[in-house]
């Protein structure tokens, strides 16, 4: 039953429309930039990351609209009353967002790939981690987005969540070209950061806190009592602790 | 048409007429003839001709039978594909749209509404907008509101009542202006017994001057309320008479404790349409 | 002036009104504080303002609106123009400190303005920051492009002197004033 309502989701929900926009978007920021990947997997990489500060905010804002779907057609009280845990609704939803971006992302890759002659260092180690980091970023987007959508009253909702983390995004990018320590917590990567200094440590610190920030926007959005709602943050919070601690110093 | 399905009585009462309803001379409260509506890509209505005058009348159909299309067309919602529409004696189709829209009232089958407005700033807004006299807006208003029985609710934010009261508070803006006609679809959607009882005494008394439509499916509401009863199926007529006429439709059909002499009759005019239709 | 007060209230102007505050004061800190954030704020400022009046293009019921005997064509064009007051207003302080980014933002507010009144028309109120959105994001991702044709697309994110630029964001507001006049939102909103 879980698949066939995830398969629901994905065609009636804002997926589509979200895989269509990533589409249209990464593919003009990474497959019309000059220059290209030098026919090195790991610039193919970096270059989807970097389309991050694009497609990361889009992907929010879709939760967003998700999260308040039920709500904005008054069909809170019928979902609440149904015997399907809340939890897995969540998922569900969530789900069909995360599935929409992170194939979107691997189609793009793909793409870039293939077009831009990106071969060499194919799936190796660090470009891969640094791959992994982005797809586990659009999760965390796309559950974090679904926990605001819940409690967000308003329609301006996602709108205004999108807009607002392209600016933070760009504030934390340190806009006049340098990169500073709060870009990891955002997928994108600075203007002059190189696929060298994208390490393993950093994508894996970059990992843990977007599989954290997930779950803890899965367990918001699935509306445990009230009791627990702090609790909801403690995976969030040991993401951001591990990313830390894995990277005490500057992104470069 | 065939006699079975078009009230004797009702031919030889004044109100009908062999003169052409859209004759300056003679205007019906609504008047129209061949009258197509499309729903979406789906013909709803199908070459209607209909005229009602004063009075309630009630609109019956099954699901998907033209009903809410036409009570749109009625309310200028929607522009009806093709025939002529005539309302409270203004062409609807080249007619003057501003003049006919502050003789009408219309409560659509879901409405939107901004939350935080209460009961009576929403009537109050809309009697604005049907431009009523400015200083007879608030006793209008308040009128609406106590004919609904919502006097006590009134300044409520509309986020707090229940389904039931905003169905009122929706009659409450449709009639704030005492329309000439009056359109309201599923109008007792959520009311209880006792609000639906004083819902019908409403219409009677608005029935006595305007011309009431009321849409529905529930052939209760129709029997107590209406003077006269209009069966669609498929955007077509089915019958159109009065109450006692729509009752003795079910002559000879088997009897059931569990159904109202209207209900077989509604049941039984359907079922004949439908095998003529299929022939 | 009763009237004006309710349909204020049903299009939203409290919830917009506070919204565009928050934005003017997000968009004032950025161009004050932050160093070279005038191209950014030339985009993201006008698209969120737009974003926000989209809102209010449209009421919570469009057809039952539409059975009122009200000159609608007045009423949005009257909406329309206190709509295109209330984002300068909201983007003066950001503009006063954006230097040379200042004429291409109030462009972009044109422009973008269009594209949301064409997306109230197309889409509904709730949708209709789409339009820009989907436009403004994507001029973005592609960049500048003074030298060809692509600038009359990439409009929000060129210069304030690149004339297709200008040209098209002008006819998109021309266009999506009239339009919307005409028309109003989507009467049965896609949400």
């Amino acid at each position: 039953m879980t698949a066939r309502l995830l398969a629901l989701d994905l065609r009636r929900g804002p997926a589509p429309l979200l895989a269509l926009a990533m589409l249209g978007l990464g593919g003009a920021l990474v497959l019309g930039a000059p220059g290209g990947c030098d026919g090195r997997w790991p610039d193919a990489v970096l270059a989807l990351r970097d389309a991050g500060w694009i497609v990361f905010p889009c992907v929010l804002a879709a939760g967003v609209w998700r999260g308040g779907s039920a709500r904005r057609r008054q069909l809170d009280d019928a979902i609440t009353a149904s015997p399907l845990p809340a939890w897995r609704r969540s998922a569900i939803e969530g789900g069909a967002i995360a599935i929409a971006g992170v194939a979107t992302f691997v189609v793009l890759l793909a793409a870039l790939t293939v077009t831009g002659g990106c071969t060499s260092g194919l799936l190796a180690g660090r470009p891969a981690a640094a791959a992994l980091a982005g797809v586990l970023a659009l999760l965390a987007a796309a559950f974090t987005g679904l926990a605001l959508g819940r409690f967000a009253v308003t329609p301006m909702a996602a709108p205004l969540a999108l807009l607002a983390t392209l600016a933070v995004t760009f504030v934390a990018g340190g806009w006049s070209g340098g990169s500073t320590d709060a870009m990891l917590l955002f997928p994108a990567v600075g203007e002059d950061v190189t696929p060298r200094q994208l390490t393993v440590r950093i994508s894996a610190g970059q990992i843990l806190w977007f599989a954290g920030l997930a779950v803890s926007g899965w367990l918001l959005a699935s509306r445990f009592p009230a009791r627990f709602r702090l609790t909801r943050l403690v995976p969030a919070a040991a993401g951001l602790a591990a990313l830390a601690a894995l990277n005490p110093g500057a992104a470069g | 048409m065939p006699d079975r399905f078009t009230s004797a009585a009702l031919a030889k009462s004044p109100k009908s007429s062999s003169q052409d309803p859209l004759a300056p001379t003679r205007a019906f409260a609504v008047a129209a003839q061949a009258l197509s509506v499309r729903a979406g890509r789906h013909l709803a209505v199908d070459g209607l001709d209909l005229t009602l005058d004063t009075g309630v009348h009630g609109l019956l159909g099954p699901n998907g039978a033209g009903k809410t299309t036409l009570i749109k067309a009625l309310a200028t919602v929607q522009r009806p594909q093709a025939g002529k529409l005539s309302l409270v004696g203004i062409d609807a189709e080249g007619g003057d749209l501003r003049e006919l829209r502050r003789h009408v009232g219309y409560l659509p089958q879901n409405f939107g509404f901004y939350p935080r407005y209460t009961a009576r700033e929403f009537v109050e807004y809309l009697a604005w907008l049907k431009e009523m006299p400015r200083g007879a807006v608030p006793a209008a208003v308040d009128r609406a509101l106590d004919r609904v029985g919502l006097a006590d609710r009134a300044d409520s934010r509309m986020g707090s009542l229940s389904g039931g009261m905003i169905r009122r508070v929706g009659i409450a803006q449709a009639i704030v202006n005492d329309p000439a006609l009056l359109l309201l679809d599923e109008p007792t959607a959520g009311l209880d017994p006792e609000q639906r009882v004083a819902f019908r005494r409403l219409l009677r008394e608005v029935g006595r001057d305007s011309c009431v439509v009321v849409s529905t499916h529930l052939v209760e509401d129709v029997a107590a309320a209406c003077d006269d009863a209009v069966l669609l199926d498929r955007g077509q007529l089915v019958f159109r008479g009065n109450i006692g006429d729509l009752e003795a439709a079910a002559d000879g059909a088997p009897r059931d404790a569990a159904t109202s002499a209207v209900e077989r009759g509604y049941t039984a005019l359907l079922q004949e349409f439908r095998a003529r239709a299929g022939a | 002036m009763r009237l004006v007060t309710l349909h204020a209230r049903a299009r939203r102007a409290g919830e917009i009104g506070w919204g565009l505050l928050g934005v003017a004061v997000a968009c004032w800190a950025l161009a004050s504080f932050v160093q070279d954030t005038g191209a950014l704020v030339q985009v993201l400022g006008p698209l969120a303002v737009v974003s926000l009046l989209g809102f209010g293009l449209g009421g919570d019921d469009p057809a039952l609106e539409r059975t009122m005997p009200q000159r609608w064509a007045r009423w949005r064009a009257a909406e329309l123009s206190v709509c295109a007051i209330a984002a300068a207003v909201a983007l003066a302080p950001a503009l006063l400190q954006a230097d040379q980014h200042a004429l291409a933002a109030l462009r972009n507010l044109a422009g973008l303005g269009g594209l949301t009144a064409l997306g109230a028309v197309a889409l509904g109120a709730r949708l209709a920051w789409l339009a820009p959105t989907a436009w403004a994001f994507t001029g973005s991702a592609v960049g500048p492009r003074a030298e060809d044709w692509l600038a009359a697309l990439t409009w929000p994110a060129e210069a304030a002197d690149a004339t297709s630029a200008l040209v098209l964001a002008a006819l998109l507001a021309v266009i999506g004033a009239v339009l919307h006049m005409r028309h109003g939102s989507r009467v049965i909103p896609l949400s």
